[in-house]
């Protein structure tokens, strides 16, 4: 199928599905600053389904933990795995690629607990990269929600990403210079018989 | 004279060639024909695609033109592939084989076809019946019954979305709103309602058919027909189906054009399915600022479920690079 196909994102859809429907609703995921957009599950069944009135209700009357699946996790470890797979610091038949993961997780969680202010160097888009990025970010979401107010939400939630180095990632050809992170990877377990 | 002689044996070997071609093809058509009735689980579709293969053969010899037959069977219905012009076979022998097919796969059809129609008709009747709807008749003289597709996009809580869906369904019955589930059928409780786009693609093309329910559409239709007679509300939610439909112009798998399918398939869908009755139908769209797509929400591509119970070596970081900035000149 298409699985290998890069997805389109809201805008494309809207497109699409425009001509075909009554009605297209775009809802937003995130939870904005002021908490005032209410929380996901709240405003599916609540805004986007008419007449979903026991179960609006429940999550109105009910201050749960909302549920997430497939929560985001960091790729950065798996990265520092194939990466050092590629260079020949592990040895494939032997380990499997969780295993390396996972052991590479622990490692540096048990590093940094020893060596405060220990930090994977990391790589960073330019700020010319960055500014056209929210532009783009703000174009779309203008398109989708043209009552926002750009400078207050969509800028807000930008700079805390920037601030937060969230669109960095881990520049792995210094981490793999590094004598400690050698050192890991020659030190490290071979998977057990019935892992491989 | 030696000319003439070599021109006469060449022509005597074209036509035994053609022959020995004919045959070959007049099997495969038969075979084909034969093969897409006994791996259907119902005919009515392949009874709409023989049709559609009889006009386009009978059309190609009124005005004389050459037809080709694949030997692969997945492509045949086509008519670009059936119209290719490369040889000359024989219209009584054709059209014969064609009737005889045909009128085989029509009786298989209508029988099996009509016990499908009522299996699903029936477990829907099933469902709702059994749900403790309570609005049925005040909603019908309300309001239009609303169809609610949410089409992703992935990456946007669509499966929390869902696992919200699946556990709060009683709730939802209860205010005669029904899920249809996701994906390919796994469960009973949705009547095995088919994949909106899968099942299109299949059956408009009639291809992949193996290990696949051609008869999706006619099921499909049959479902939400059921849904729509009972006064109930219906909830679609699969991001497969925005990925589909939206795949970027110029994108093609080997030689499909996967665009210009999922524009007919998108037509398709609307106007033989969805629009066969007076559905309100609402398209719900998940947004994820572009800002907030980082590597993290590209785990599948290395981190898949199915994947991580895989060896070592099998793996590359070559799908996940485009996600990580590796372009980028070092910032910091």
């Amino acid at each position: 199928m298409q699985g290998s196909q890069p997805w389109q994102f809201s805008d494309k859809l809207v497109e699409v599905f425009r001509p075909y429907a009554d009605r297209v609703d775009v809802f937003d995921i995130t939870t904005n600053a002021d908490a005032s957009r209410g929380d996901l599950s709240e405003r599916f069944f609540c805004d986007l389904l008419e007449d979903a009135h026991e179960v609006c209700s429940f999550f109105r009357d009910n201050s749960r933990k909302e549920i997430r699946m497939n929560v985001a996790v960091s790729l950065e470890y798996d990265r520092i795995a194939t990466a050092a797979a590629e260079q020949g610091l592990v040895n494939k038949t032997a380990i499997m690629r969780k295993d390396v993961n996972q052991q590479a997780h622990a490692f540096w969680k048990d590093y940094t607990s020893r060596t405060p202010g220990a930090k994977l160097p990391l790589v960073c888009p330019p700020q010319n990269r960055t500014t056209i990025l929210y532009s783009e970010s703000l174009q779309h979401e203008m398109f989708l929600f043209p009552n926002r107010k750009p400078n207050w939400e969509t800028r807000q939630l930008f700079d805390t990403m920037m601030r937060e180095q969230k669109l960095c990632s881990v520049d792995l050809e210094r981490v793999l210079q590094t004598k400690e992170w050698k050192e890991f990877f020659r030190s490290m377990k071979p998977s057990t018989a019935e892992d491989v | 004279m030696l000319f003439f002689r070599l021109s006469f044996c060449m022509s005597g070997l074209l036509v035994i060639f053609n022959m020995i071609q004919w045959n070959f093809l007049e099997t495969e058509l038969r075979g084909y024909l034969a093969s897409r009735v006994n791996n259907a689980t119902n005919s009515k579709s392949i009874y709409e695609l023989s049709e559609q293969k009889e006009t386009t053969i009978k059309n190609a010899f009124e005005k004389g033109q050459h037809i080709s037959i694949q030997s692969s069977s997945t492509h045949a219905d086509l008519p670009g592939n059936l119209m290719k012009n490369n040889m000359n076979i024989s219209k009584g022998s054709l059209q014969e084989s064609l009737q005889e097919s045909l009128q085989e796969s029509s009786t298989k059809v209508a029988t099996k076809a009509s016990t499908e129609i009522s299996k699903d008709t029936q477990c829907v009747q099933k469902r709702v019946s059994t749900a403790n709807a309570q609005t049925l008749q005040t909603k019908e003289e309300r309001r239009r019954r609303i169809l609610y597709i949410h089409p992703g996009p992935p990456k946007t809580a669509t499966s929390t979305i869902q696992k919200l869906l699946t556990e709060h369904q009683a709730q939802l019955q209860r205010d005669n709103i029904f899920y249809l589930g996701k994906t390919m059928p796994r469960e009973n409780w949705n009547c095995n309602f088919p994949h909106m786009s899968w099942c299109i693609t299949y059956q408009q093309y009639g291809e992949r058919a193996e290990g696949k329910n051609v008869t999706c559409v006619h099921s499909m239709r049959d479902q939400l027909d059921a849904y729509y007679r009972m006064g109930a509300d219906v909830i679609v939610s699969d991001e497969v189906i925005g990925a589909m439909f939206t795949v970027p112009e110029g994108t093609r798998s080997g030689k499909h054009d996967l665009y210009k399918r999922a524009k007919e398939g998108l037509k398709k869908l609307f106007s033989e399915v969805l629009r066969t009755n007076d559905w309100e139908i609402r398209i719900m769209i998940g947004y994820r600022p572009t800002k907030s797509i980082r590597p993290e929400g590209s785990r599948n591509c290395t981190l898949g479920r199915v994947r991580e119970a895989l060896p070592f070596h099998p793996w590359t970081r070559t799908s996940c690079k485009a996600v990580n900035h590796g372009s980028f000149p070092t910032n910091s």
